[in-house]
């Protein structure tokens, strides 16, 4: 069920409805609907998920006490064996099966990815290290923990929250009282992803599976529209289900993390991951770069643990090479952007570079080394994957047909809206404030009416998945 | 700011804008952005209710403009003349020949892969809305009366409307539907819950799927076409893929029975009861002999194929029907593929059907024959008779006006009669 589904709008509404009925039980509401949400995928899938809830309760509250390293690793491997299990069967034992012969018994086994595993067990993971690593107390109450777990506003796609930051705002959560402002930002917030969903990631949705459909023949500057079209069509699927999550969290008084901030100005790699995915990033950071010995143990040490945490990265989004070659990519982007600063280091001419006009040419080329890795993202045969990378540096083929110009149009269009969204975001203070002050209600209703309008003309029949309901 | 009921100003500016927009809405949709000369498969096959905004919208035209003479047509992919656009469809071409030659215009609500449960639940739905179904014409497969296994399903699209409608003969019907994989993926209960009791409600839901496709169209982002529109012997990949087995059984040689336990000729005769007293024209569908020489030279097929003729003529002259075979009537070279046409053939074929429509004496009590009788002194068939030749005789100027003015209700005038400065009585 997408937050794009009349089903959702629904239990949202029904949900938002209790919650504030039924003060001093809201909890209790808000657990029961996390189930009822989360039932959408499967019985079995929400079994899995109390069950890795529960495992990892007893975890945290045993992390405390003597021989807490081994209830804290227990819980952590269970977690992680869960999300191998599912997730990475197949990868692995097709795999070994090219190496060694593997029984056909264990190859019919199929075993299917429950929906949002890979973000819930990194959020379980997280709050079993912070219990150990004695940054948060453990959690003593289930219904208070399954609500951290399974929110439904992210138990899905994310954002991935930390327990220090969640599980309080979970605890005040009977203390909110209503608040008429704290709706309307949450509406406002949910509008802006649907909008983004329905009119921008589902209309861009076909245009790119038609490129890629026919990727194998498709000609150099093709391969660079397709590249473009999807790096548009991912940022606007995947922010428009995080400003969702935020905009169900203000609703019910939570304030969840950013996962998004304008990715496309980013100037490096560095920057981009600062942007993209932000409470991803900061987990691969704080659980894996940190622990493997960050930047600590030298330079080329921490060259290699950035490259080899990106990459683990990649292989989180998916169980196939590709995906691990798009983390490696990610992650030899994020090693040669140390070097070159390093060869840098502090010189005038490096000063020079930080100065207007050079951060947008900087943003446009690494716009460029983004969407060559979107290609790596988002195709699966690997044969197909080298041509059209090969294609697309060398331009080999320069064909084009008459569409090519529709294309680029397209594309600047999409990215100057993306400028518009940054600076939005950048001065959302003071444009709310004139919206709320110097606009005229006519003006403003015109405006709502005309969004309401154009929403219902793109809610479609067939509901497009988010594409990171996938991971 | 707030009102006196608490309830910010802009919230209630908003309110009736958005109420004022539908009212503009449902008052204002041109016909031509939910029914293009033909129904539009791309939007429909997502969303099957949509094909019952189509005939209400087709329904308010007709009471509009005061359409009292107008056949329908309802068939498969061959009348819905796939795989082309539908400005090379055959409901294009003939409507081009009404209008040259005043006579009736034509409602083409083929759908591709529907089959004879969906053309009679169609006329039921036909009925339901006051879209008279006195002039009707459908095109016959041999395909359809092939043995079903259990697929493909005898109603394909419509199952909910003919269990609804007339659930009777749903009842005949209903264990092979339920067999069906095809028809697994039935659409989903909430979602028929919100489209047919809320949707329906509200202008800009209930043609959200038709406004979007039109918006598309405007920024030239949508695609009407069906498939590949080259002729068959430029698709050096059509063979191998006619050997696919869904290919290999629309000509399959096996024996079929020709009686009530075939579902084709179950559902066949409810439209024939349905068509009493009115008229129906029943073609069988130009198939492309040098493509699928092989297969139509098998004893089989020629066997059944006869066996199939002589049970339709039969069943005609039982039921006062006009049925004609129609399989050998198109040139190979305008064909598109096994069943399909190009564009010129789509022309080509427009005018033999008006030569059929015509010589059956469908139109006999028409107005429109009269008038054409009247106004030129001559016999409406002899009229049509060379129209297969024509080219484009409409300046394209003027058929955007005239859709214009006919997608606003302001028609009173024909394009011919534009163009010759008459107006019709």
């Amino acid at each position: 069920m997408g937050f794009h589904s009349p089903r959702f709008f629904v239990l949202l509404l029904m949900a938002a409805a209790f919650f504030f009925i039924a003060k001093g039980k809201r909890l209790w509401v808000l657990a029961i609907f996390d189930a009822l949400f989360y039932l959408n995928a499967g019985i079995l899938d929400l079994l899995l998920l109390f069950g890795a809830a529960a495992v990892t309760f007893f975890s945290g509250i045993r992390s405390r006490g003597p021989r807490k390293k081994a209830w804290a690793l227990l819980g952590v491997t269970a977690n992680l064996l869960n999300l191998a299990f599912f997730k990475y069967y197949h990868f692995i034992l097709g795999n070994v099966s090219r190496l060694i012969p593997v029984p056909d018994m264990l190859l019919k086994m199929n075993p299917i990815l429950p929906i949002g595993i890979s973000f819930y067990t990194f959020q379980l993971v997280s709050y079993l290290v912070d219990v150990y690593r004695d940054e948060v107390p453990p959690c003593r109450s289930f219904l208070l923990f399954w609500v951290y777990i399974s929110f439904f506003g992210q138990v899905i796609a994310g954002p991935i929250m930390r327990a220090s930051d969640f599980i309080p705002q979970v605890e005040r959560t009977e203390r909110y009282t209503f608040d008429l402002g704290r709706i309307k930002s949450g509406v406002a917030l949910f509008t802006v992803g649907l909008v983004k969903k329905l009119v921008f990631a589902d209309t861009l949705a076909p245009f790119v599976d038609t490129f890629f459909a026919r990727a194998a023949d498709l000609s150099s500057i093709d391969l660079w529209i397709a590249g473009y079209l999807f790096a548009f069509q991912i940022y606007f699927d995947f922010s428009a289900y995080s400003d969702m999550a935020l905009g169900i969290g203000t609703v019910f008084g939570y304030e969840l993390a950013k996962n998004f901030d304008s990715p496309y100005v980013s100037q490096n790699p560095p920057e981009f991951w600062r942007r993209w995915h932000i409470t991803l990033s900061t987990w691969i950071r704080d659980y894996l770069y940190i622990p493997l010995g960050g930047s600590r143990r030298g330079f080329a040490r921490g060259i290699f643990n950035v490259v080899i945490a990106m990459t683990i990265s990649g292989l989180w989004h998916g169980a196939a090479w590709n995906f691990v070659l798009w983390g490696l990519y990610h992650g030899l982007l994020s090693a040669a952007h140390r070097i070159w600063r390093n060869i840098l280091g502090n010189r005038s001419f490096a000063r020079k570079l930080a100065g207007f006009p050079f951060p947008l040419f900087n943003s446009l080329v690494f716009m460029q080394f983004t969407v060559v890795g979107w290609i790596l993202f988002r195709m699966r045969d690997l044969e197909t994957l080298f041509r059209a990378v090969r294609k697309m540096l060398t331009f080999s083929d320069l064909t084009y047909g008459p569409h090519v110009w529709y294309y680029v149009i397209l594309v600047s269009g999409l990215y100057i809206l993306h400028l518009i969204e940054y600076f939005v975001r950048r001065n959302a203070h003071s444009l709310s404030s004139f919206w709320d002050n110097n606009v005229p209600a006519p003006i403003k209703g015109l405006v709502y009416a005309g969004i309401v309008f154009v929403l219902c003309v793109f809610l479609r029949p067939k509901e497009n998945a988010f594409i990171y309901f996938k991971f | 700011m707030k009102t006196k009921t608490g309830i910010p100003s802009s919230l209630k500016y908003g309110l009736v804008f958005f109420v004022l927009s539908q009212v503009l809405l449902e008052l204002f949709l041109p016909l031509s952005l939910v029914y293009n000369y033909r129904i539009d498969y791309n939007i429909i096959k997502d969303n099957l209710t949509d094909i019952n905004r189509v005939l209400d919208r087709l329904k308010l035209y007709i009471q509009r403009n005061g359409i009292e003479d107008y056949i329908i047509i309802i068939g498969d992919s061959v009348a819905y003349s796939g795989p082309g656009g539908p400005l090379q469809s055959v409901s294009y071409y003939m409507n081009q020949i009404s209008r040259e030659k005043s006579l009736p215009p034509v409602f083409n609500l083929a759908i591709p892969a529907a089959q004879m449960g969906d053309f009679y639940t169609l006329l039921l739905m036909l009925d339901q809305k006051g879209i008279s179904t006195d002039k009707v014409i459908i095109n016959l497969l041999y395909a359809g009366f092939v043995k079903r296994d259990p697929d493909p399903p005898v109603v394909y699209w419509l199952e909910r409307e003919l269990k609804r409608l007339d659930p009777v003969s749903y009842a005949q019907v209903a264990d092979a539907l339920l067999a069906s994989n095809e028809n697994k993926n039935r659409p989903d209960p909430f979602e028929t819950f919100l489209e047919v009791y809320v949707y329906n409600w509200i202008p800009v839901l209930r043609y959200r799927d038709f406004l979007r496709a039109g918006l598309f169209k405007a920024f030239g982002a949508y695609n009407e076409v069906t498939g590949d529109i080259r002729p068959w012997y430029e698709k050096p990949y059509l063979k191998s893929l006619l050997q696919d087995p869904v290919y290999k059984r629309q000509f399959d040689p096996a024996p079929f029975a020709l009686d009530d336990s075939n579902p084709n000729v179950f559902f066949l005769k409810r439209i024939a009861e349905h068509q009493r007293g009115k008229s129906l024209l029943l073609f069988m569908s130009p198939i492309n002999r040098e493509l699928m020489a092989e297969e139509v030279s098998k004893p089989g097929f020629l066997q059944n194929f006869v066996s199939l003729n002589d049970f339709l003529k039969d069943l005609a002259s039982e039921y006062s029907f006009v049925y004609r075979d129609l399989s050998n009537v198109v040139p190979a070279h305008l064909f598109s593929d096994h069943l399909h046409l190009v564009s010129e053939g789509y022309r080509y074929f427009a005018g033999i059907l008006w030569k059929e429509i015509l010589n059956s004496g469908i139109l006999h009590s028409s107005k429109a024959a009269c008038r054409i009788t009247a106004r030129y002194g001559v016999d409406p068939k002899l009229w049509i008779l060379d129209s297969s030749k024509a080219t484009c005789p409409v300046d394209p100027a003027v058929l955007r006006f005239d859709l214009f003015r006919r997608s606003w209700g302001m028609n009173l005038r024909t394009v011919s009669d534009l163009r010759d400065g008459q107006e019709v009585a």
